[in-house]
């Protein structure tokens, strides 16, 4: 399932299996944004406060501390937590629920093929969403962190971190999240296609998602600090 | 091959006269299995022929539940021909206008989730879905023809815009051919096809 993602790209010339990939990222991405920029101040206060005020760090050395912890490991993985929890729970049971209904079969019945209009737009709307909202809670936390520990200064301390960025890292960042928001999506939509036809399915199918997702996340991520480690 | 075939069990085929209305019946066990090889086997006919691909009507619609009517209206049409939702407002239009206003009005009817319709509107709109596909072979579920309010209201009014389409009424053994449709039932009745009759 996860790679019949790819053979369906080409329909999303579809204008119709495009509304299903704007309503995910609407609904992954756009609804989560208040919880994430409480998250990512949240961290970012209390990463950078601890560092400074508690260990003794200067200000600029706690700040590019936070870059490191965010970007090397903290934002991909607490986005996909989040996700986990809100997105791919919903999508499991929705599918379940359609599954359930009898609706997959209906779809199937009319010539529509489920991995087309059902699983690639919501595979991609995750990955999307994944991945900005790990760039909005990495910036959010650093700004947030920038003026904790500079006040009025924070654009300069802000400067000299991005002057310092390691090109490297961030893209790293970024291809985990995409990677993490493929993974929880393939399995959220297996999970939920899997359900029988009995509505007890419906919780149970989310409930395995959201189980199977974590465990993927954590194997995915430390399949990337071996790499790391290797290279 | 011009027209639609229908499998027979030893694998002939017996083929469909354009705009034809067939009544076919199933054995209740088995209605569900064969009706998803009858329509398995019309989608592969219309790949190899190069015709316009069939569609289904369930007795509930067959709606998706968390999709608005009018996005269950454009659904197959636009996902087939690659059409915009709003290029296929004036054929809706025009359909609708054929029928009694439902309470509320129209535009009440299309905004509403499908899951909030009451059942003869998910009917209808699984109707107009169907004929928007200007199918060029219709499957129906056979209880759809018992509901008066269906047939009175949505089924007559808009009938002849499926003249061109040949239908195939699919109902349990036992059940009532309406007039004017061919009855046939699965397999024994069913005539042989012209492969069949050549090989012998």
């Amino acid at each position: 399932m996860a790679f019949g993602v790819i053979r369906a790209l080409p329909q999303l010339s579809l204008e119709q299996v495009r509304r299903v990939l704007y309503k995910q990222v609407y609904f992954s991405g756009f609804e989560a944004l208040t919880l994430i920029v409480i998250v990512a101040m949240a961290i970012g206060g209390i990463i950078v406060g601890q560092l400074h005020f508690t260990f003794g760090q200067s200000g600029e050395g706690a700040l590019q501390m936070l870059a490191l912890i965010l970007l090397g490991e903290l934002a991909p993985v607490l986005i996909a937590i989040i996700m986990i929890a809100r997105s791919s729970s919903a999508m499991a049971s929705e599918l379940a629920a359609m599954k359930v209904n009898g609706e997959i079969r209906n779809l199937q019945r009319m010539g529509i093929d489920p991995a087309v209009y059902l699983v690639m737009p919501r595979v991609l709307g995750l990955m999307l969403s994944s991945l900005m909202l790990t760039i909005y809670l990495a910036f959010i936390a650093i700004v947030t962190g920038a003026v904790i520990v500079a006040g009025k200064s924070a654009l300069v301390e802000l400067v000299l971190l991005l002057a310092n960025a390691n090109v490297v890292l961030l893209l790293t960042c970024l291809l985990k999240s995409m990677v993490f928001g493929w993974a929880m999506a393939s399995v959220a939509c297996q999970r939920g296609l899997a359900a029988g036809s009995d509505f007890n399915d419906i919780p149970k199918a989310a409930s395995a998602a959201v189980i199977r997702c974590l465990l993927v996340v954590f194997v995915l991520d430390g399949c990337f600090i071996a790499a790391k480690a290797l290279l | 091959m011009t027209g639609w075939s229908i499998p027979l069990a030893d694998g002939g085929r017996q083929a469909l006269a354009a705009g034809g209305r067939l009544s076919l019946e199933l054995p209740a066990a088995e209605r569900e299995t064969l009706t998803d090889r009858l329509l398995a086997d019309a989608y592969q006919q219309a790949r190899q022929y190069k015709m316009r691909q069939p569609v289904w009507l369930a007795a509930d619609g067959g709606l998706i539940s968390n999709l608005k009517a009018w996005e269950n209206t454009v659904l197959l049409a636009s996902l087939r021909d690659d059409r915009f939702a709003a290029a296929l407002e004036p054929e809706v239009a025009a359909l609708v206008a054929l029928l009694p206003e439902p309470p509320g009005g129209w535009s009440r009817l299309f905004a509403a989730t499908a899951a909030a319709l009451p059942l003869p509107e998910k009917r209808l709109i699984g109707l107009l879905r169907s004929i928007l596909a200007k199918p060029e072979l219709m499957l129906l579920d056979g209880r759809l023809l018992r509901y008066p309010d269906f047939v009175g209201n949505y089924w007559q009014p808009l009938l002849p815009q499926l003249q061109a389409c040949t239908l195939i009424l699919i109902h349990d053994a036992g059940g009532e051919t309406p007039s004017g449709w061919t009855a046939l039932s699965w397999p024994a009745s069913l005539p042989e096809s012209h492969e069949n009759a050549a090989a012998a």
